[in-house]
């Protein structure tokens, strides 16, 4: 069967259903009706003064009951059935007969013939009106033949009395079954619309399945890419700080070296006396001791900071950690490195991932080094103030601001306004990241005489 | 399945029996005894004009199936016109005293104009003119001999031609046809037991 028809049977058996719903109540009704026409039109049948239940009130009660109740059952237990319709068609009939002999054969009850074919009508079909039909004909017929009296109240009545009769009926029938013809096709139509629509439907459905698959796999692509790149970045980053440390470190080698070197020249000369020895050690201790937290700091910068937790921190801890791998960089470029403070470092706490916030500062100071390298007047300021509850952190450099629609994209992921190479353009993203994840925030103070980059976090956890 | 069928046709052959037994019901006629009366009774306390022929109608004031009787009867009355004299004879049961002028088959009846009604207070003229159903009609010439004695509806309650109807009409245009009775349609009236 085409899904075309399954809608269109679907159909059907609705309507049949509501339809069977509409006659056991009907039936019901009727049978009510009935009794109350026989308690009302006969009630009583005479013999002189004694009187008895009327033959039509015992009628109205058990053919009554019998007629309507057996129909209603039947479809109450099997609603929707398609034999239900042709069950209450011979009810229905059945109904009239008894409604026109109750009321004495009174006229208007005849117009319940007519009244019952309009209401098998609902089941959209022309069956049970062609049988209703039938009925009526053959009752006219097979009376109106052996008993005509029972039918037309005349001894002898005519075969084109029961055509007369029945003539009025197929009248009212050409009408409901070009109705129901008409109603047909148009449910035809609307099951072959709502089949082709279906298809359609499944059509675009998979269309759609098939291009969010795609979109899903390009998506999937894209994130293992933007994390390779972010890696990459952070590697990058690492690198600069390697770098970073390197330098850092070449200077107290150098030291060390030169101490060595001296100790060695005044053993050869014999002029190598305790004090020198002494002072020469310590020296080098000092030295050794640099590039041990120039190395731990480097270490604390490159840990894994995914499952980093928070704790409280002093900011000189953080500064420590991230001047370990800085300092000596801006020395041998002569750049001045300030840190202005309104606060005690030693003792001005904050609630954060150390190594991540260490990273933001790192990042911030590469910044403020690439930007003043080759100006005239070089310096960074690193100031540290607390407004009310809230750590308000600038990095501040000497280079003269950074122009308003540069500074709208800065934080962009891959915006960079270094030469390719240079900069992946992830740092101030991720840092921006890190620094949002310490319900804090980063920006520019565009307002400012140099470029300046703020920090601002919760004072308190 | 094949017990659903088994009991709609079980269902079919009863009710179709039921409403045959109703259309026997309908057509069962009441009492009728025609060889008692053939003249107008002497004994009757009904005035009899001899200038005109008669038309009685006897009926039982509670007989629901009258009530298609009487109407049949005054479509006769206004055909017949002022050819005859129509009357309708309501029995008295026993007990029914006071009841015969409120019932409603006596207020139909008194809206047909030209129709005399007359309450069988002593419960004798029934007896005299030989009914036994509610609903007989008897015709007499203005000589007094019964010219059509029977019922003048088709079936029990139902308005409608009849063959008494078509035989007193007739008989009124001169014409003259075979059987002169019908069958009658009606309650028992008192002293029957059918």
């Amino acid at each position: 069967m085409s899904r075309e028809d399954e809608i269109y049977s679907d159909f059907k058996y609705r309507e049949n259903l509501k339809t069977d719903l509409i006659f056991s109540y009907l039936f019901l009704f009727q049978w009510v009706l009935g009794i109350v026409i026989a308690f009302s039109v006969s009630p009583w049948s005479w013999i002189g003064n004694e009187k008895t239940l009327h033959v039509h009130v015992w009628t109205a009660i058990f053919l009554g009951g019998g007629v309507s109740l057996f129909p209603s059952f039947l479809i109450w237990t099997n609603p929707g059935h398609p034999m239900n319709k042709y069950i209450a068609t011979v009810a229905q009939i059945l109904t009239s007969i008894l409604f026109i002999h109750l009321t004495n054969g009174r006229i208007e009850s005849h117009f319940h013939i007519f009244g019952s074919l309009a209401f098998l009508s609902f089941y959209r079909s022309a069956k049970p009106i062609l049988l209703g039909t039938l009925l009526t004909a053959l009752d006219h017929l097979i009376r109106g033949y052996f008993w005509p009296e029972s039918i037309y109240g005349i001894g002898e009545a005519s075969f084109w009395r029961a055509v007369e009769h029945s003539g009025w009926v197929v009248f009212e029938d050409i009408f409901l079954i070009s109705a129901i013809l008409s109603r047909q096709h148009d449910m035809k139509r609307i099951a072959a619309n709502q089949a082709e629509l279906e298809a359609t439907l499944a059509s675009v459905e998979e269309k759609v399945k098939d291009r969010t698959r795609d979109l899903e796999e390009s998506q999937k692509l894209v994130i293992e890419q933007q994390a390779f790149l972010i890696s990459q970045a952070k590697l990058s980053s690492l690198g600069v700080m390697a770098a970073g440390v390197a330098h850092e470190i070449n200077n107290p080698l150098a030291i060390i070296t030169n101490n060595v070197s001296y100790l060695n020249r005044q053993k050869e000369r014999r002029l190598l006396s305790d004090e020198m020895l002494s002072e020469a050690l310590e020296d080098i201790s000092v030295t050794v001791k640099r590039i041990s937290q120039i190395v731990l700091g480097l270490r604390n910068l490159s840990r894994d900071t995914k499952n980093e937790g928070f704790e409280m921190v002093a900011f000189q801890d953080i500064l420590d950690d991230v001047l370990g791998i800085c300092q000596e960089r801006f020395k041998s470029h002569s750049i001045d490195f300030k840190v202005k403070s309104t606060e005690d470092l030693q003792l001005a706490k904050i609630y954060c991932g150390r190594v991540q916030l260490s990273q933001v500062m790192v990042n911030l100071f590469s910044n403020a080094f690439d930007a003043v390298t080759n100006l005239d007047e070089k310096w960074v300021h690193f100031i540290v103030q607390k407004e009310g509850n809230v750590f308000v952190i600038k990095v501040v450099d000497s280079g003269k601001g950074i122009p308003s629609e540069v500074a709208k994209k800065l934080f962009t992921p891959f915006y960079t306004t270094k030469d390719i190479g240079k900069g992946t353009g992830l740092g101030l993203s991720l840092a921006k990241t890190i620094i949002e994840k310490h319900s804090g925030s980063l920006s520019i103070d565009q307002s400012a005489a140099n470029t300046t980059f703020v920090i601002k976090l919760p004072a308190v956890a | 399945m094949k017990n659903q069928k088994i009991l709609i046709v079980t269902w079919l052959l009863l009710v179709i029996t039921g409403v045959g037994y109703l259309d026997y019901y309908k057509n069962s006629p009441g009492a009728l005894d025609v060889s008692l009366v053939s003249q107008w009774p002497k004994l009757s306390k009904i005035p009899f004009d001899s200038r005109k022929p008669q038309l009685l109608l006897f009926v039982h004031p509670k007989c629901s199936c009258s009530v298609a009787s009487l109407t049949e009867f005054s479509k006769l009355a206004r055909a017949i016109g002022a050819k005859a004299v129509v009357r309708i004879i309501f029995s008295q049961p026993k007990g029914m005293k006071d009841q015969v002028e409120n019932s409603d088959l006596w207020k139909q009846a008194k809206d047909y104009s030209g129709i005399d009604l007359i309450a069988d207070r002593e419960g004798g003229e029934q007896f005299i003119f030989g009914v036994k159903t509610s609903g007989e009609t008897i015709l007499f010439d203005e000589n007094g001999k019964k010219i059509f004695h029977g019922g003048i509806t088709p079936s029990r309650g139902h308005e409608g031609d009849s063959k008494g109807q078509d035989y007193i009409l007739s008989w009124f245009k001169g014409l003259r046809k075979e059987r002169n009775t019908a069958s009658v349609y009606g309650c028992g009236i008192e002293g029957n037991k059918k």
